[in-house]
């Protein structure tokens, strides 16, 4: 069952790695472009200390590539949109690893169709607590497209646009878990759409990364409607969902969330196990 | 504008069988997802500005607006960073000004275009069938009635996060 599980995994991830590689070379054939960077995250443990990333050129000009470490994890607000604030100073108590990272090369000029494989190296302090640290990786890209430029009256002008694409590192030391606790739960129908809100905190030393599958029961038990997003609890979030029932389902409707950590679109070993969670609510009306 | 057009075309017939066999050692077994890619598509082109005259340019301006085409699939954060003004080599400055609304984004699809302010992040979740989408964006430049001649440089910086890493 494992097996059959971790086949459809590694076919689905070779379908969306073709896809996307195709999709690359469609969206830089027209145009001078940005670097690609693969994969999304990195995470590195404390036997080996080292982790990849794969930069790739798909344009058709150099691209000049720089890469520095910053401090950030995702985060939400009221109405449950996701970002991950990126802090040039880590404040104090966080769990970070950015003052121990090293990239190599740091700098490196990217040819068009060329890709290099860039070593993120880990030096941690003697005598550190076993857990997960964490840091993002910022890969600056410039130089890739034309500028803008006009000789035209009397004002010259030139814009450059710079690409910073950021992608987790996260540096597991020793003995690490993670799992999840729901704070709150709570849905409620507006008009057409049941908008289902959940609050998570993470428990254990290291970041629940995983996805969150929200279920519109009707009244018979059946799903009449689902969504599904990724998810990344790294201390506590929020996340809405929108559910649409269908014009025939009758109410009154419950929502079924479950979370688990089946996460093809990370490395292999990117998403810790955890314990699957399944909460359920009732709709309210408003 | 025929043969501009067959040139292009033909460039990027080239550049597709070039980018493409640069990719194929990409498809070994260990190659994994890249995350949403932005490629720059066209800059932000103010045309000519005069001394005291500000000059717009709308997100739907085809011709003048900044177009950013992301490639790739799922839930992405964009953050761009406008400059404020842009500066001469002689220190002076032209001020920039982007508004809410000065942005748009589409998806491949057909969807609905989606305005939204450049000065917050962006919240986009783009469905694998689409494969992507497109920022446009738009904004205005304010050069004041004793405005220098010169050359005004600034970089707008474009910042893709992927939330659920």
């Amino acid at each position: 069952m494992q097996g059959s599980a971790s086949g459809r995994n590694a076919g689905a991830r070779a379908a969306r790695v073709l896809f996307v590689l195709g999709c690359l070379v469609i969206g830089a054939s027209a145009r001078g472009a940005a670097v690609a960077v693969s994969p999304v995250a990195v995470y590195i443990d404390s036997r080996d200390r080292t982790g990849t990333l794969t930069l790739f050129n798909p344009g058709s000009r150099p691209e000049e590539i720089q890469v520095e470490f910053a401090y950030g994890y995702p985060v939400s607000d009221d109405d449950g949109n996701v970002s991950v604030q990126i802090m040039d100073t880590v404040p104090a108590g966080e769990p970070s690893a950015v003052a121990w990272l090293r990239a190599f090369p740091r700098r490196m000029v990217l040819d068009p169709g060329q890709r290099q494989v860039m070593r993120v190296m880990v030096q941690p302090p003697p005598g550190l607590p076993d857990g997960e640290y964490w840091a993002r990786a910022l890969v600056h890209s410039r130089g890739g497209q034309l500028p803008i430029e006009q000789q035209r009256g009397d004002v010259t002008v030139q814009l450059e646009v710079e690409t910073v694409v950021v992608v987790a590192v996260n540096y597991r030391n020793g003995s690490v878990s993670t799992g999840l606790e729901v704070r709150d739960a709570s849905a409620s129908q507006v008009g057409d759409t049941v908008r289902a809100t959940i609050d998570f905190e993470r428990t254990g030393n290291a970041a629940y990364l995983g996805r969150v599958l929200a279920e519109l029961v009707d009244a018979g038990g059946r799903t009449v409607a689902d969504t599904e997003e990724v998810l990344a609890v790294y201390k506590t979030i929020r996340r809405r969902l929108a559910l649409v029932p269908p014009a025939d389902a009758e109410g009154p409707f419950k929502v079924r969330f479950t979370m688990d950590t089946q996460r093809d679109d990370l490395p292999p070993g990117g998403a810790l196990p955890s314990e699957r969670v399944v909460r359920e609510v009732d709709v309210a009306q408003e | 504008m025929t043969t501009h057009r067959t040139t292009a075309t033909q460039g990027r017939s080239a550049i597709v069988v070039f980018a493409l066999s640069a990719l194929l050692p990409l498809l070994a077994p260990s190659a994994l997802p890249a995350q949403v890619a932005v490629f720059p598509v066209q800059n932000l082109s103010f045309g000519t500005i005069r001394a005291g005259m500000p000059e717009y340019v709308a997100p739907d301006d085809v011709a003048r607006r900044a177009e950013l085409e992301l490639v790739g699939s799922g839930r992405v954060v964009i953050t761009i960073a406008l400059p404020t003004e842009m500066v001469s080599a002689g220190g002076h400055h032209v001020p920039l000004l982007f508004d809410h609304g000065d942005a748009t984004f589409a998806d491949r699809g057909g969807g609905k275009e989606r305005s939204f302010d450049p000065n917050k992040s962006a919240n986009f979740n783009i469905k694998a069938s689409d494969g992507g989408g497109t920022i446009c964006l738009g904004g205005m430049a304010l050069p004041d009635a004793s405005q220098p001649p010169g050359r005004y440089t600034a970089t707008i910086t474009v910042q893709v996060v992927t939330p659920g890493t």
